[in-house]
């Protein structure tokens, strides 16, 4: 009886904590290139979604790595972002900054806007080129789960 | 002659643990939280404070009416979620015309306890008569 209890308290941690669905990856990344003189100024924009009906993410803190597709290492940087509410998006932007020492980084963005094509945006003269998802990688994913009830009572 | 009294018994016992199973939540739910929420959605309905109580209440869903799954009906249950929570989180003013999302909630969640209470009750009719088949099986043998 001592092992039928067990593994019911067993089963039901677990499913528990399989009905928390972490994100995996960032939702319609893109970055915008603008080129200052001799620096570059790339922003990054992508979103995070929770898909979890009851639960809000608080605290989210990630690292997001932007590879070419030669799989070359683009950027790779942290963020953090507010709590996000359950269905919905949290918008990541990131500003990364290659001064004109970086030949060899500006190098990449450069090729990476000659093979992806770029399109013009409202900004001035920046470009910006829609990664796919598997250029972008979602690492490093921490985050406390709190129940939307307890979040809109707080 | 086969006496087949235990497994009437064992089946008229599941099936009886199986309609208070799913009876319990139904009756909560209808009881506890619809009427509450109904009520505060017909009697304050210029009431900011009374209207998020009501939304809160109906925030957890009912156990046959969960927020994960969604068809082109239930789409607009979503949309309220979405658009009630970021209203409550940026501590925007509720008006009048949202209790009509608040309704759509309600409504959701009647419809799963009426599920619930329905199965609750072919269960319980499937014990009745796992029952009687019982009693006919111990005439027969006695």
């Amino acid at each position: 009886m001592k092992i039928v209890g067990e593994i019911l308290v067993l089963s039901l941690i677990l499913s528990a904590v399989s009905c928390i669905h972490p994100p995996k990856d960032v939702k319609s990344p893109s970055i915008s290139i603008f080129q200052a003189g001799d620096n570059l100024a790339i922003g990054f924009t992508g979103e995070i979604l929770n898909k979890n009906p009851n639960v809000a993410l608080v605290d989210f803190t990630a690292d997001i790595a932007i590879f070419n597709k030669a799989e070359q290492l683009l950027a790779n940087f942290s963020f953090t972002l507010p709590p996000i509410l359950p269905f919905q998006r949290g918008v990541v932007r990131k500003s990364i900054e290659i001064d004109k020492k970086n030949n060899e980084k500006k190098e990449l963005f450069f090729k990476l806007m000659e093979q992806e094509g770029t399109q013009n945006t409202a900004k001035g003269n920046a470009k910006t080129v829609f990664l796919s998802k598997k250029q972008v990688f979602l690492r490093n994913v921490k985050f406390k789960t709190m129940t939307i009830e307890k979040l809109l009572k707080s | 002659m086969i006496n087949d009294s235990k497994i009437f018994l064992g089946a008229a016992i599941t099936f009886l643990a199986l309609s208070l199973f799913f009876a319990t939540p139904a009756i909560y739910s209808k009881i506890g939280v619809e009427s509450q929420a109904r009520n505060l959605l017909q009697k304050y309905p210029n009431n900011m404070e009374k209207m998020k109580e009501a939304y809160l209440l109906l925030r957890q869903p009912q156990l046959f009416a969960g927020y994960e799954n969604f068809d082109s009906r239930g789409i607009a249950v979503k949309n309220t979620l979405q658009y009630m929570d970021s209203k409550l989180f940026t501590d925007m003013e509720i008006k009048t015309n949202d209790s009509r999302y608040i309704g759509l909630l309600l409504e959701r969640r009647a419809k799963g306890s009426n599920l619930g209470a329905k199965t609750a009750v072919f269960f319980l009719l499937m014990g009745i008569l796992s029952f009687f088949a019982l009693l006919r099986e111990k005439r027969l043998a006695g």
